[in-house]
Formats: C-alpha cells, sequence, structure tokens
C-alpha cells in the first residue's frame, strides 16, 4: 500500500507540471467538443491528433491522447441529455431517461448527476488501474509466445463477442483484419508480402489510414447521406443544475453500482463502454421496484450507465498497459504513439517507464475532475456548438482528418489510399460488418504471426503446446466458452435485446 | 432458391473475394513446415480462413432472413471518398490552400444544403485557419501554395 502512495506521488509530481496539466486542458477541452458533436467518435479524433503528438514527449503525448478519450465519453452524454442523440456510441442508453429527465424540466439535475457519477466512476476505475496494473504486470512476465498468442486469441473473441450484430461476419473481419496488418515486409524472412508492387506499402498500411479510413470518413459520409431534416437539433432546456435529496438518494447506488460493473467490464478484451452502459441499464432495471418506470426519465438510468461507461474508459487502459494488447482501437492508437516514441507497452513498462506509466495514471485523476470543472459550468457553450451547421462542420472535420493522415509519414500516398479504405468501410458499414474487431486485429495480426512461429518453433512443430501449458489452457478455453456463451439460443436472444434496446 | 439476406450475401461475397485473392498471391510465398513457418504460412492459413467463412456468411443469406440494405447515398459518399482523394493529389504538388479549397468544393457538391458565399468563405477561413494552426502553430512541413 505505501508503494502505491509513493508510486502515486512519482505520479503526480510528473503530471502536474504546468505543460502536461496544459495538455490534459486541451485534451480535455477537444474531447469534450468531439463527445458533444454526434457523428465524430473518439477513435476519429485520437487517429486525428496522433501525429501531433509524435512531436510531444511521451507522457504529454499520452495524457494528451487520453484526455480527448475520455473527454469524449463526458461529452457524449450532454448531447444524449439535452438533444435525445448520442454524442458517443456508448451514450445511446443514456438518451432513454436522459432525455425524458429533460423534457421533465430536470436537465440541470440529469446533466450534474452525469458527470458526478462519471467523476467518481473514473476515480474508482484509476484506482483499479493503480492497483491490478502492478498485479498483472507480474503475472505476465511469466507469460511466453504460446500465453501471448493464446491472449491475442482471447482479445480477438472478446472484440467479436462484443461487436454488434453478426458474429460470424465479426470473426470474418477479424480475419480480414490480420490478413491486412500482415501487408509489408516480413520481419522474419523479409519477404514483401501484398505489396502489389509499391514502394509506399513497404511499411504496411498505416494504422491511421484504417482508423480513418474506417471509423472517421464513413462517419461523415453516413450523416451527410440521411436527410437535413432529421438532422436538426433541438435543444432541452434547464435551469438549475442542483438534484433534489431524493434524486441523489437514488442516484448514490445506482452510481456505485455502475461503477463497479463498468470497471469490471472495461478490463475484459474487447470491452469498453457500450456494454457496460447497457449491463448497468439492465441491472438498474433488475434491481429497481418500479421497473416499469425505467424509460420516463429515471434518475438511475442516468447515473448507472453514465458511471459504467466512464469507468469501463479507465480501465480498458489495464490490458494495453500492461499487457501489451489492447482492447478498444482507442488503445490501439494509443498503443501505437507510445511505439513510435520507442516504448513497448507491457509488462516491462512500470519498471522500465515508472514515470510514463504513473504520471498517466495521476493524469486520469485530474482530467476527471478537469472534466466535471469544464463541463457543468460550460454547458451553455457546448449547446452551442451544436447550433453549428453540419455544411460548415464537415469539410472542417474532413479537412482535419487528412491533414491528420497526411502527417503521420508526409505521404500523399497514405491520403489518397484513405479514400479507397473509406469507401471499402462505408461499404462494410452498410453491410453490418462491425469495424473494431477488424482494427484490433490488424494491430494485433504481426504479433499473432510472430507468437504463433515461435510457439510452433518451441514445441517442434507440435500444436499441443497451446493445451499442455495452463495459462494457456486456460486462456484458450474462457475463449471456447466465450464463443460457446454467444452460441447458446437463450444468451442469443439476450444479446440481442440488449443491442436492440 | 432466394437471397433472403441481402446483407450477408454481398458481405460474403466480399470475404471470398479477399479470401480468394489471399490465397492466390500468397501462393507464391514460401510456406516452411508447422515448426519453421514460411512468411506464407500464416497468410494462407487466414485467406483459407476467410475463403471458408465468406461461403458459410454467404450461404446464411439463403436461409437465415436478414436486415435490409438502408438506403446509399451516392452522392455524399462519391463527393467525400473524391475529396479525400483530391486532398492527397493536390498537397505536394499544389499547397495546403489548393487542398482545402479543394475539400470544401467538393463537400459542398456533396450536400444539397450548400449556399456559395458561404462555400467561399469557408474555404478561406479554413484555409487561412489551417495554416495557422498546422504551419505555424505545429510546425507541420506543408507546402502552403503552388511554388
Amino acid at each position: 500500500m505505501a508503494e502505491l502512495f509513493q508510486h502515486l506521488s512519482t505520479g503526480f509530481g510528473a503530471a502536474l507540471t504546468l505543460s502536461n496539466l496544459g495538455f490534459a486542458l486541451i485534451g480535455c477541452l477537444l474531447g469534450t467538443l468531439i463527445g458533444v458533436l454526434p457523428g465524430l467518435g473518439a477513435v476519429a479524433t485520437v487517429a486525428m491528433l496522433l501525429p501531433v503528438t509524435y512531436g510531444l514527449d511521451p507522457l504529454s503525448g499520452m495524457i494528451m491522447l487520453a484526455s480527448i478519450y475520455y473527454g469524449a465519453q463526458y461529452g457524449g452524454s450532454t448531447t444524449a441529455i439535452l438533444v435525445n442523440l448520442p454524442g458517443e456510441s456508448s451514450s445511446v442508453v443514456t438518451c432513454l431517461d436522459g432525455y425524458r429527465m429533460a423534457r421533465n424540466g430536470r436537465a440541470g439535475a440529469a446533466l450534474s448527476v452525469a458527470a458526478l457519477g462519471s467523476l467518481f466512476a473514473g476515480i474508482v476505475g484509476t484506482l483499479f488501474i493503480a492497483g491490478l496494473g502492478p498485479l498483472l504486470a507480474g503475472v505476465s512476465q511469466r507469460f511466453n509466445s504460446p500465453e501471448y498468442f493464446a491472449l491475442m486469441v482471447f482479445g480477438l473473441i472478446g472484440s467479436v463477442v462484443l461487436a454488434n450484430g453478426s458474429v460470424l461476419k465479426a470473426i470474418a473481419m477479424v480475419f480480414l483484419g490480420l490478413l491486412v496488418g500482415l501487408v509489408g515486409i516480413d520481419v522474419t524472412s523479409g519477404t514483401l508480402r501484398y505489396t502489389f508492387g509499391s514502394l509506399q506499402l513497404y511499411d504496411g498500411i498505416g494504422f491511421v489510414v484504417l482508423a480513418l479510413g474506417f471509423f472517421g470518413i464513413p462517419e461523415i459520409m453516413s450523416n451527410l447521406e440521411k436527410p437535413a431534416s432529421t438532422r436538426s437539433v433541438m435543444v432541452a432546456s434547464y435551469d438549475s443544475l442542483m438534484p433534489t435529496r431524493e434524486e441523489v438518494r437514488r442516484a448514490v447506488p445506482a452510481s456505485i453500482r455502475g461503477t463497479l460493473l463498468g470497471s469490471f467490464l472495461g478490463i475484459l478484451p474487447g470491452g469498453g463502454g457500450i456494454l457496460a452502459a447497457f449491463s448497468s441499464y439492465a441491472l438498474e432495471k433488475r434491481v429497481s421496484k418500479t421497473p416499469e418506470r425505467f424509460g420516463t426519465g429515471m434518475v438511475e438510468g442516468v447515473a448507472g450507465p453514465e458511471s459504467a461507461n466512464n469507468a469501463a474508459a479507465q480501465t480498458a487502459f489495464i490490458p494495453m498497459l500492461t499487457l501489451g494488447i489492447p482492447s478498444h482501437p482507442v488503445m490501439a492508437l494509443m498503443m501505437g504513439a507510445l511505439l513510435v516514441h520507442g516504448t513497448a507497452p507491457g509488462s516491462s513498462i512500470m519498471v522500465n517507464q515508472p514515470v510514463l506509466f504513473w504520471g498517466l495514471v495521476a493524469s486520469m485523476f485530474i482530467g476527471n475532475l478537469m472534466l466535471v470543472i469544464i463541463n457543468l459550468p460550460l454547458i451553455g457553450i457546448w449547446v452551442q456548438l451544436l447550433k453549428v451547421p453540419y455544411r460548415l462542420l464537415f469539410p472542417a472535420v474532413l479537412i482535419f482528418c487528412c491533414i491528420g493522415i497526411y502527417s503521420v509519414n508526409n505521404s500523399a500516398f497514405e491520403v489518397m489510399l484513405a479514400a479507397f479504405v473509406a469507401t471499402l468501410g462505408y461499404v462494410f458499414y452498410k453491410l453490418g460488418c462491425e469495424p473494431a474487431p477488424f482494427l484490433l486485429a490488424v494491430v494485433l495480426g504481426p504479433m499473432m504471426e510472430e507468437n504463433l512461429r515461435r510457439s510452433m518453433t518451441l514445441s517442434r512443430g507440435d500444436p499441443a503446446i497451446f493445451v499442455e501449458r495452463p495459462i494457456c489452457l486456460a486462456l484458450l478455453v474462457l475463449s471456447a466458452l466465450l464463443v460457446a456463451l454467444i452460441a447458446l439460443p437463450s444468451i442469443r436472444k439476450r444479446r440481442e435485446e440488449t443491442f436492440v434496446e | 432458391m432466394r437471397i433472403r439476406s441481402l446483407q450477408d450475401f454481398l458481405a460474403g461475397l466480399i470475404f471470398l473475394a479477399f479470401g480468394i485473392v489471399g490465397l492466390w498471391i500468397g501462393r507464391g510465398y514460401q510456406m516452411g513446415s508447422a515448426s519453421h513457418m514460411g512468411p506464407g504460412y500464416f497468410p494462407v492459413l487466414l485467406s483459407g480462413g476467410l475463403l471458408l467463412l465468406g461461403a458459410a456468411v454467404a450461404a446464411r443469406s439463403f436461409v437465415v432472413e436478414g436486415q435490409p440494405i438502408e438506403t446509399i447515398g451516392w452522392r455524399p459518399v462519391l463527393c467525400i471518398a473524391g475529396a479525400v482523394f483530391a486532398f492527397g493529389a493536390t498537397i505536394e504538388r499544389f499547397g495546403l490552400v489548393v487542398a482545402v479549397c479543394a475539400v470544401t468544393l467538393l463537400m459542398a457538391v456533396a450536400t444539397e444544403e450548400r449556399r456559395w458565399p458561404e462555400v467561399i468563405a469557408s474555404a478561406v477561413v479554413m484555409s487561412l485557419f489551417c495554416i495557422g494552426i498546422f504551419v505555424f502553430g505545429l510546425g507541420e512541413p506543408l507546402k502552403i501554395w503552388v511554388f
């Protein structure tokens, strides 16, 4: 415990410098901005700004990217409550009761409950990282290639299970992603693979190209094709931000339950805000004495899911930082940023780069506090932003996407490539194929091949090595259980219901 | 025989196509053996899997009813893809201002609610803004003007 405090004080020392506070503030503002605006997600924003952070020192860059990510979660709930549009996919659930509360004249209370619930969840989630991180890193030091391979299988299966829609198509997206990840030079043999004779593909297809091609640009496309009338915005009015005593009494336990649920679900590979928010809403409905009143403006339906998605957003850092396995496309981008700075995330990061790790953890406390301060008093300004017409907003966003892609490698080729990737991304979106499993697979592709190769060399070509090692076997059994779980008709039905709700 | 889910049918075909291309190109890479995997081993494994999955998704589309494909807005999609391509095609030869104007113009064509004075104003403002932020603020090595 004393050790933990010592680590945290190292972290706060690093995070509390004026420049790092500044980067956290910029990140929080940008994240809130993006979160408030519907149709542009955290993945796209982080991808766009990734090249900007290459010039910063690693800690400042990570602090800024992380602030954007959880800032987007906060901002998303504002739009959900006031406009009934999910600013972020994880705040879909907040629309259900949050907007009803706003219609009942309790918008201010809903906003406060959401922000304070998120703050509480953010702090608890960060404590989870501080406590669990070193533990997991300790475990992972005993990991060898077969374990890493099994862990990646588990992670990818997790992302498939949590994908919305057809499991079969999500698995196919994983295979496609792994294959796309192999484009470029094979480090072991020096063979060029799938480069179509193009020099620019020697290093593979850039991750920013894929992230913006599958998330950012198709989002703009699908927003623009909707008729203008459905995009007009009706902002609910609000007066006081203070919740009543009765609302507080009901919100606090819901927020605690949501936080615990979200912290747990966030650690799981493929985990993240959406599932946490949906599960928390279902849980609140189940424990409530008046489940039939959900959907009419119940404060529990705001407090629970909002806490859950923010807690999950924090704990999603754990697998990336300690095992080097990203569980969310944003985490994959951040891992890419770390790699650019020559830091390989994984069990060694806490030993070799304690200032980076604990500085980031400390900055999360600061960032969450900052967000409440930014969000509550400044809500009026954020709401004004919603009134900027899309015809002015989208060209600007698209230009930022283009500059973002270009500045990764100063490569015009990559921008042109992104035009094609985006068209493909849009087609997949229309065909109900999820982009998240694809993107994670792209990142994991080369690592998976490497670890598979090493394991098989270790065992002289005998695949039994994966079931002979206990940790490895456990991970594969867990993966199989996950697959079996979604194949069961009853659970399948529940899963469909959750995503439909 | 009737396609019950056009979504699945088309998705299946795309996966099949990627699987076939993967195998076709991958056939030239050294396979190696299980204990010493060559550069062709994993890609062929993946392409084969993709082929099977694509076939399964396509086959399922004849059996299981699926959701219809939402209407596709060809104009915004082509304009936006075109705008990104145009940015890439112009940024190095003609510089940031031309690239920004090209994107703004194509985005104006993409929507039905454009107002030309506004489009011109936004092209000017965006050009100045991008030069200010990215070239002077962040020091990105971007060419500003044609010369």
